[in-house]
């Protein structure tokens, strides 16, 4: 065995979740190992709670076309499409040095690409009760 | 969090799988030996992503199998340095937390890596933010935000047993239990 290439390219979460789904339809054609079955199971479930369950390619691609006036790195771009940031906050988390390479106004109009281009995350049901937190004191 | 990565292996197929079209049982193989797998170095072997180059087919003498040099492209899980993950908290002592993301769970948080100020309740064995005079408990089970800070590899002489542990942080705004920052 031999590492040709370490890291050759990123692969967003849906991209993934797509490629389980191809496992399992060929599941009764292959025969998969149970090392990979194991594995497969939950991945399933940690992405399907993941903005990536609701995602599909096409508003990815549509995502990255408008981002690509912005300096951003393909790591960010992963990130942007895996986590689907909706404040400020969340921009500032995930974008290295972000308040110096944007302005407010900037980050406005990648907020507004964002939550106008990919779908609405999946709900989770214990999200509902939202105890004290820091902003709202 | 997901990447590609280029292999170049030799792989056996064994026998019983002869029946099968030449990439279906190449594919099996590699999945037997390759998925659920740390690579030191390279992350979490998942599966197969695309063949890039098969070579023609050979035998040794004395094994009933076929061999065949194959390169092509593995998915990986391996968090990057910096990057943003949401895990969930799947245990608290002393030392820190751990956080898991269903399908691997050797993710530590340190206690010096925690929100400051942050004290551990050894009664209840759960970390607690002091946030201006108020109580915020990290408690297990809670959605968790971190970011990355290092990845480390433990690998002894066999391939198999290696063990990848990624070292995150929650010290920073937005970072902690998701349901602190809404939006």
């Amino acid at each position: 065995m031999k590492v040709l290439q370490a890291t050759e390219e990123l692969v967003t979460n849906r991209e993934v979740l797509d490629w389980l789904q191809d496992c399992s339809n060929n599941e009764a054609k292959h025969k998969l190992p149970n090392n990979l079955k194991q594995l497969m199971t939950p991945m399933t479930k940690y992405l399907q709670e993941t903005p990536a369950g609701t995602q599909s390619g096409s508003s990815l691609q549509s995502l990255f076309a408008q981002l690509e006036k912005f300096p951003l790195t393909l790591g960010e771009l992963q990130m942007i499409a895996n986590l689907r940031p909706n404040s400020v906050l969340q921009l500032l988390c995930i974008l290295l040095d972000c308040e110096r390479r944007f302005t407010d106004e900037e980050m406005a109009e990648l907020l507004q690409i964002i939550d106008t281009t990919l779908e609405p995350p999946p709900i989770k049901e214990e999200e509902m009760d939202i105890q004290s937190t820091p902003s709202s004191m | 969090m997901f990447k590609l990565t280029v292999l170049e292996d030799i792989l056996r197929t064994s026998p019983e799988r002869f029946s099968l079209p030449k990439f279906d049982a190449l594919s099996y193989a590699l999945h037997r030996k390759y998925s659920n797998r740390v690579l030191p170095g390279v992350g979490l072997c998942l599966g197969l992503w695309d063949w890039l180059k098969t070579e023609e087919d050979y035998l040794h003498p004395g094994d009933g199998g076929s061999w065949t040099k194959v390169v092509f492209r593995l998915l990986v899980f391996e968090p990057q340095v910096g990057e943003i993950i949401v895990g969930r908290v799947e245990h608290s002592f002393s030392e820190g937390l751990f956080v898991s993301v269903e399908f691997f769970n050797n993710i530590f948080i340190d206690r010096l890596a925690l929100q400051e100020p942050c004290v551990f309740d050894q009664e209840e064995q759960v970390w607690i933010w002091k946030y201006q005079g108020h109580d915020l408990h990290i408690d297990v089970g809670e959605d968790i935000r971190f970011r990355v800070v290092k990845v480390q590899y433990e690998s002894s002489s066999s391939v198999s047993s290696a063990a990848m542990t990624v070292y995150g942080s929650i010290a920073g705004d937005g970072l902690g239990l998701v349901s602190w920052w809404p939006n």
